[in-house]
């Protein structure tokens, strides 16, 4: 303790926090700091010493993005006094900000696979699949506390293992209840096409973990050879139209540079709606041990998208005409570097936080996109309206408040056309997208109409997860991804998976100490 | 029964509100002819209801804009039917769309459907009808095309010539003792109420002292009481069932 007081201050404080010793798993004072053009949470333990953990990679995003307006959405019910403070109270406590947008829902301890960057405590012995009237009681606890909820996660484990998933999909077929994803590391989904074609006929989205493309990392990332396996994943929810979310694990300087390539091709296919990218996270049995240990903040995961991903524009705008591309060798612009050209890349801009959690937890860009023609949808709202269109849900509704921003817009770009470059074409994608919203003599449901818009927006979401060195409670106060419990509880699933996964027998044996 | 041993013809028969016109009018005594554009099916199922009330039924394959079709089922009608009393002018379109992104065949079709394919069919009844100088006819239009509600353009239009071409075509008829009336439906709960958009739906139940949507079966009922000889004292009007707005 000395010893750090004594540092010389080579860093400007900047804020106040609290956060948790990786040693002793105590909750203790953290400061936010500024080095180098850095932000780091260093957190300072009474009898472990200070450690420093990288939260963002430049300053200038971190002082943009933190204090970006925020969305309350209070919990429809709570469980918990408060009575020992944060987390200890979770179930939720009376002071949690955020509803329960995400819910995560464990159905198994049980894998194919033990990757090296799995993040989850999670104990195979014995072996644990969640009985089906258990599943029902957190399904009826999460539609009493919340009354609609547009997605419930089912995850594990491996999920697809479970002999009853089936029945468990079953009794999420509810009015409150817009869909359920699945998370999946391939195996089942590329060995078992008739399983595949079951997930489609229940709606089933499936969120499917994929790292790389190139075998050596994929089997550093998953201690196996699998990426045919998830090549045929992939293959088989194509073919049966099952939407798709590729979930893709960031490791800095291993996997981190591949992500362009795996947006450009989430972009090209239909059956995928969206890719979320997690950065890595050093806990859990496996992800506890693994090295190097390198955070890798959202920002400096937007630049690698932002520097590699090709580009997200309509093809026709890449072909530059033979006259303008002899304009292009006069001037100091080749076609390749014009500015027609880099803007159709995405940009730092492109992505906001999402206005219902903390900004360092989710960036997010919406990608507006017509058969070939995509348009990040930030460009066409700069402003506020994009928050409100965002909302405070995971998923957007295209309800009245969307209806009136996009009516709004629409008479905008329509009486300033020579403003908006490609004003034509972005009206004619909205009369598509109206005519499939709205279509005359055919009922939707609110959630069908959701389910309809997103056929013409791809999604990408950048999720920091925290992990011992960066857990700070001023983020999990206002997380809304969580983990509901068959006891009545909501646990946000970063202090779940840090607090109290490892007192939960399902998933962690007694007295083990995983890496602490 | 209101329309003992009359005989109707309905266009747009399989849509929501037509569904609910052949049922009524059959059961209320009417033998029923109806056309439809799409839905072989439905059409199968009208039929087998008219049949339930002891009524002839006959419905025709054909669109309100095909002259040709038009005159063939209006001749195959008289031929089962011996005559026709009373004409419905239901079959009708809308479409969800602010007026930037409206185009010229947009607005093309909505009129041709909503108000050229009335035009057409009622041309071709009413030459039977001034021969035996009697008839009614009652057109279909809208709440969209009177009041002041955030409603597409095309449509809005589309549903105000329904009420020019009812009074003037009243005035015309009036010495061949031919009534023609209309009906201007609110917000239903079925066919192209379907879909209104929240922000519209919202406002509409603002204002509406019924405080919900209507029903298809409640401007059906009331299409048959104005199409029977107990309104043989209602003519030229266009009467609104919008549950009070
Ligand atoms: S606290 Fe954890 S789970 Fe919740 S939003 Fe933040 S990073 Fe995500
Ligand atoms: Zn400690």
């Amino acid at each position: 303790m000395k010893k750090d007081a004594k540092r010389k201050r080579d860093y400007i404080y900047y804020d106040f926090t609290r956060s948790m010793c990786r040693r002793c798993g105590k909750i203790i004072d953290a400061q936010i700091i500024f080095r180098d053009g850095k932000v780091f949470l260093r957190s300072i333990c009474p009898q472990h010493g200070a450690s420093e953990a990288l939260i963002a990679a430049n300053i200038d995003w971190y002082l943009k993005v933190i204090n970006t307006r925020q969305a309350t959405d209070r919990p429809g019910k709570f469980s918990k006094e408060i009575s020992e403070g944060c987390p200890y109270d979770c179930g939720l406590c009376t002071w949690h900000e955020k509803a329960c947008n995400l819910p995560i829902i464990s159905i198994t301890n049980v894998c194919n696979l033990k990757c090296p960057i799995c993040f989850t405590y999670n104990r195979d012995d014995p072996e644990y699949f969640m009985p089906v009237e258990e599943f029902k009681q957190v399904i009826d606890w999460l539609t009493a506390s919340e009354k609609s909820i547009d997605l419930i996660n089912i995850t594990g484990g491996e999920p697809t293992l479970h002999p009853e998933l089936f029945k468990i999909i079953e009794l999420c077929r509810r009015k409150e209840i817009g869909r359920v994803t699945l998370n999946s590391n391939g195996l089942k989904l590329a060995e078992d096409e008739d399983f595949v074609k079951k997930l489609a006929g229940y709606g089933v989205y499936v969120i499917l973990s994929f790292n790389t493309f190139n075998r050596d990392i994929a089997k550093k990332m998953h201690g196996a050879d699998v990426l045919k396996k998830k090549l045929d994943a992939l293959k088989n929810l194509e073919k049966y139209g099952v939407q798709t979310t590729l979930m893709n694990v960031s490791v800095k300087d291993l996997n981190d540079k591949e992500i362009g390539k795996v947006i450009d091709y989430a972009l090209k296919k239909d059956f995928i709606r969206s890719v979320t990218i997690q950065n890595m996270t050093y806990t859990g049995f496996a992800g506890g041990r693994f090295t190097p240990r390198k955070h890798l903040p959202i920002d400096e995961v937007i630049d690698n998208i932002v520097k590699r991903s090709a580009t997200v524009a309509d093809r026709a705008h890449h072909t530059i005409p033979a006259k303008l591309q002899n304009l292009h060798k006069k001037t100091r612009f080749s076609p390749d570097n014009s500015i027609e050209h880099r803007e159709k890349r995405l940009t730092h801009d492109d992505f906001v936080p999402l206005p219902g959690s903390h900004p360092l937890c989710y960036s997010v860009c919406y990608i507006f996109r017509d058969g070939d023609y995509t348009f990040p949808l930030k460009r066409l709202f700069p402003g506020d309206e994009y928050y409100e269109i965002l909302g405070k849900k995971y998923l957007v509704h295209p309800g009245e408040n969307f209806q009136r921003i996009l009516s709004d817009k629409i008479n905008e770009i329509w009486a300033r056309k020579d403003s908006y470059p490609e004003s034509e074409r972005i009206l004619k994608m909205m009369k598509n997208m109206i005519g499939k919203l709205y279509p005359t003599g055919e009922h939707l449901s609110p959630f069908e109409r959701q389910k309809r818009a997103e056929k013409f927006i791809k999604i990408i979401y950048i999720h920091a997860y925290m992990d011992e060195d960066t857990f700070d409670l001023s983020r999990v106060n206002r997380c809304s991804v969580l983990v509901p419990g068959i006891d009545k509880t909501y646990i946000p699933v970063c202090t779940y998976n840090l607090f109290y996964r490892e007192k939960d027998k399902r998933f962690r044996k007694a007295g083990e100490r995983g890496i602490r | 029964m209101l329309l003992e041993n009359k005989t109707a013809i309905i266009t747009g028969g399989t849509g929501a509100i037509g569904a609910k016109l052949c049922e009524i009018f059959s059961l209320e005594g009417a033998d029923t002819a109806f056309n439809y554009e799409k839905s072989e099916k439905k059409a199968e199922k009208i039929l087998t209801v008219i049949k339930e009330n002891n009524r002839q039924g006959l419905a025709f394959r054909c669109s309100v804009l095909d002259s040709a079709g038009i005159e063939k089922m209006i001749d195959e009608v008289i031929r089962k039917f011996g005559r026709i009393d009373i004409l419905v002018n239901n079959a009708g379109i809308t479409q969800v769309l602010p007026l930037p992104l409206i185009e010229e065949e947009d607005w093309d079709r909505m009129m041709a459907v909503n108000v050229k394919g009335m035009f057409l069919v009622t041309k071709e009844v009413v030459r039977r009808m001034i021969a035996r100088k009697s008839g009614v006819i009652l057109n279909i239009g809208s709440i969209a095309g009177m009041r002041l509600l955030e409603v597409p353009v095309h449509y809005a239009a589309a549903k105000a010539a329904v009420t020019g071409f009812t009074i003037s075509l009243a005035k015309e008829l009036s010495r061949y003792n031919i009534r023609v009336n209309a009906i201007a439906p609110g917000m239903l709960d079925a066919g192209v109420g379907t879909n209104v958009p929240e922000k519209q739906y919202n406002e509409y139940m603002k204002y509406c002292t019924a405080g919900r949507p209507g029903k298809p079966e409640e401007v059906a009922s009331f299409a048959a009481f104005l199409c029977s000889d107990k309104a043989a004292y209602i003519n030229a009007q266009n009467m609104v069932v919008d549950g009070g707005l």
